[in-house]
């Protein structure tokens, strides 16, 4: 490391600290400082150090005697191997949701949970016009993209290595998912049995030994996942009465999800909280959600009412992401995929990602709708060739399209920055369950009753909001004046502007006529979709548009 | 973290939606239709209307009746929950697209869990009016006037729920 990088290190923390960071005593060797938070796991030797981190903090010390990939499969951690002589490793976690951005300079590696603080900091920053074709198409950049070409997110057992010669690497070690495949022979029953038991012992340290006691904050939607940790939760607890489960709305158009989980919440004896955004507050919730996930992320800004509730609760948080795609099996592959060319497959797993981009015309001029398309098969199509052939290939492109890059920030850094945040259907053991069983063991949610049942006999045959739902006749918060009103603005009167389509450049927001056409778009899931991806864009290019080199959105067209 | 698998073939990206397009449609003409011939309200708690609603826990009110409703009217409870045979009505009360509109008297009422799943919100307070539109839009709130009769209340509470998306007057 240079003096200039020792510099640059030390603005790096005084931005944490201005966001409220607060360090622990620093742990020091010869010529190498580390300034680590509570939640992280650290160990000193003569010549060494290692640390330890990810959303759930309450990290076993042990950890850090093993190697770092065992140490990442194990406890899914990201973490630090440094020595005195300057060499050393940041690495991934084995889920790749723990999120952790790395910037490769000469010599060294720079490294932040929070992409601002490497932004910031950075001498040069150039905007990533494929990184944003992804974020509207599928609702993140792919493959260790973000919106800066000079920064990359570490993808699961990703590292960047500095080695004894100074030599700078980004590379992946195997990951170890891609060794779990069907096997015929797998006992359903057993299976089922020690996924629960697996999830259970995950949650178990953060429901006795917390600061915070026994408490905790299940999330409970209408779906499976969440009521299977909320019962698991309650099992677990040594006072349940200390458990509170949230439930927002997803402004999805209905009220199902918040009192069918009501249900559930009852049934399981546990105190539910419903916290729903104002409309009022619109604007501000979609600007700090855009905020915590550093712009990275397009989905579910509907979140930051809880959020700022969870802020006040003490407690861990225990989310069900991943469970869809691993225990779910709904991301499969269609029911005529055995009559379909390799190639015709590959593409379906993208555009099943990407779907939103059917409505692109409705919201984007032509040739961006086009240069979009082209981009978005183009970025995911070494991710969707790589696992081609594998028995998995579905579950696991749809994970790194859709899961990692996209969902994975709510959790971890959304929920993550309000309390501890455990996510129990991502870990290895729970993924290596899942993965080994037959497709058609999951498939339509065939495997969720066992593993209901398994968790808590009472949530047996409770229907979940989408097996009730019917239509959706609420207003969507995004839908309604104040909603489409603001976002039309964001995108109206910034260099978004020049992507609209011509019925989107032509409806002025301030007419009742106008307004109505933006309502009518968002209040459709993929019009919505690409809507919000503008928006998101127009606050990024607010934030960064005097920083980066060629702040153009326009660039989007030259695929 | 929802993250639900989306069906991506042409039925279900195209036929389905279409087809509860149709049915939304179709339940909100006749909804219309009736509610011009004998419009019907339900009500859970003491709603302050000058309007005879069907009380939908009262004894012999049995499964069905939710469906029949053009709106559903609610008060605030003393209990701080969702009390567990209203949900139940509200859970039918989406499954048919029937609008369920809750009296508000108070800002301490959209505390209460009810005020985030019903799809409309009115107050008998016009000074409460725009504390009713910061928390749930101008599409979904109105006033309505307690002094009223029972046919202009109808007609505000059939007003109020009929458009989805309507057209801002004087914009």
């Amino acid at each position: 490391m240079t003096p200039a990088h020792r510099a640059r290190a030390d603005r790096m923390a005084e931005l944490a600290e201005a966001e409220g960071v607060t360090w622990q005593p620093s742990s020091l060797l010869p010529g190498l400082s580390l300034r680590v938070t509570n939640t992280a796991g650290v160990q000193r030797t003569e010549r060494s150090l290692s640390a330890a981190w990810n959303a759930a903090g309450h990290l076993d010390p042990a950890l850090l005697d093993q190697a770092w990939e065992a140490a990442a499969r194990e406890a899914d951690v990201c973490g630090l191997r440094t020595y005195a002589h300057g060499a050393g490793t940041v690495h991934g976690s084995v889920s790749g949701c723990q999120v952790l951005y790395v910037q490769v300079a000469d010599s060294a590696v720079f490294f932040s949970t929070r992409l601002r603080w490497l932004a910031e900091t950075a001498e040069t920053l150039t905007a990533d016009w494929q990184a944003w074709s992804e974020i509207l198409a599928f609702g993140a950049p792919l493959a260790g993209r973000t919106t800066f070409q000079e920064i990359h997110r570490l993808m699961p057992m990703e590292y960047a290595e500095v080695t004894d010669s100074g030599a700078v690497h980004l590379r992946q070690h195997h990951w170890p998912w891609e060794d779990y495949a069907p096997q015929a022979s797998a006992d359903l029953a057993e299976v089922t049995r020690e996924t629960v038991e697996v999830m259970a012992a995950h949650m178990r340290p953060h429901l006795v030994s917390t600061g915070a006691g026994a408490a905790a904050n299940p999330m409970l939607s209408g779906g499976r996942d969440s009521r299977m940790l909320t019962a698991l939760a309650a099992r677990e607890s040594p006072d349940p009465t200390q458990l509170t489960a949230w439930s927002t709305s997803s402004d999805a158009g209905s009220a199902l999800e918040e009192l069918v989980a009501a249900e559930v919440a009852e049934t399981l004896h546990v105190k539910h909280r419903i916290v729903t955004g104002h409309y009022r507050a619109f604007g501000e919730d979609f600007a700090d959600y855009a905020e915590a996930v550093d712009y990275q992320a397009s989905f579910h800004f509907w979140l930051m009412p809880v959020v700022r509730a969870l802020r006040e609760t003490p407690g861990s948080i225990f989310d069900g992401i991943g469970g869809g795609v691993l225990l779910g099996g709904g991301f499969a592959d269609p029911a005529d995929a055995a009559r379909r060319t390799r190639r015709d497959l590959m593409s379906s797993r993208i555009q099943a990602r990407s779907r939103y981009l059917t409505e692109a015309q409705k919201v984007l001029q032509h040739g961006v709708a086009g240069a979009v398309a082209d981009r978005a098969q183009s970025g995911a199509w070494p991710t969707a060739e790589r696992y081609a052939d594998h028995p998995n290939a579905h579950t696991l492109t749809s994970y790194l399209l859709r899961t990692v890059p996209g969902i994975a920030p709510a959790p971890a850094k959304v929920l993550g920055g309000a309390q501890l945040t455990v996510m129990p259907m991502v870990t290895d053991q729970v993924a290596g369950l899942a993965l080994q069983l037959p497709h058609h063991a999951k498939a339509d949610g065939a495997w969720y009753p066992h593993l209901l049942h398994a968790a808590d006999p009472r949530l047996s045959g409770m229907p979940t909001a989408d097996d009730l739902t019917g239509t959706r006749h609420h207003k969507r918060r995004i839908a309604s004046r104040e909603g489409a009103r603001h976002l039309a603005g964001l995108v109206r009167n910034g260099p978004a502007a020049g992507l609209l389509s011509a019925e989107l450049a032509a409806a002025d927001p301030a007419t009742g006529a106008g307004v109505v056409v933006w309502q009518r778009l968002l209040n459709s899931q993929r019009s919505q979709h690409l809507i919000r991806g503008l928006a998101l864009l127009s606050l990024w290019l607010d934030q960064y548009g005097t920083m980066v080199d060629d702040p153009d959105p326009r660039r989007m067209r030259h695929a | 973290m929802p993250d639900k698998p989306v069906d991506t073939t042409w039925v279900g990206t195209r036929v389905l939606p279409a087809a509860r397009r149709l049915k939304r449609a179709g339940r909100q003409l006749g909804r219309r239709a009736r509610s011009a011939v004998a419009p019907r309200l339900g009500s859970l708690g003491a709603v302050p209307l000058n309007v005879t609603t069907i009380g939908l826990t009262a004894a012999g009110s049995g499964s069905g009746q939710v469906g029949r409703c053009g709106v559903v009217v609610l008060s605030v409870p003393k209990d701080p929950q969702i009390p567990a045979q209203w949900r139940k009505i509200l859970i039918e009360a989406e499954q048919h697209s029937v609008p369920t509109v809750l009296i508000v008297d108070s800002v301490q009422d959209l505390e209460h869990p009810l005020a985030a799943v019903v799809t409309h919100l009115m107050t008998p307070e016009p000074t409460m009016l725009q504390t009713l539109r910061d928390f749930a839009g101008a599409e979904r709130t109105a006033v309505l006037d307690p002094l009223a009769g029972k046919r202009e209340q109808t007609h505000a509470l059939f007003a109020l729920t009929r458009v989805h998306t309507p057209v801002e007057p004087n914009a």
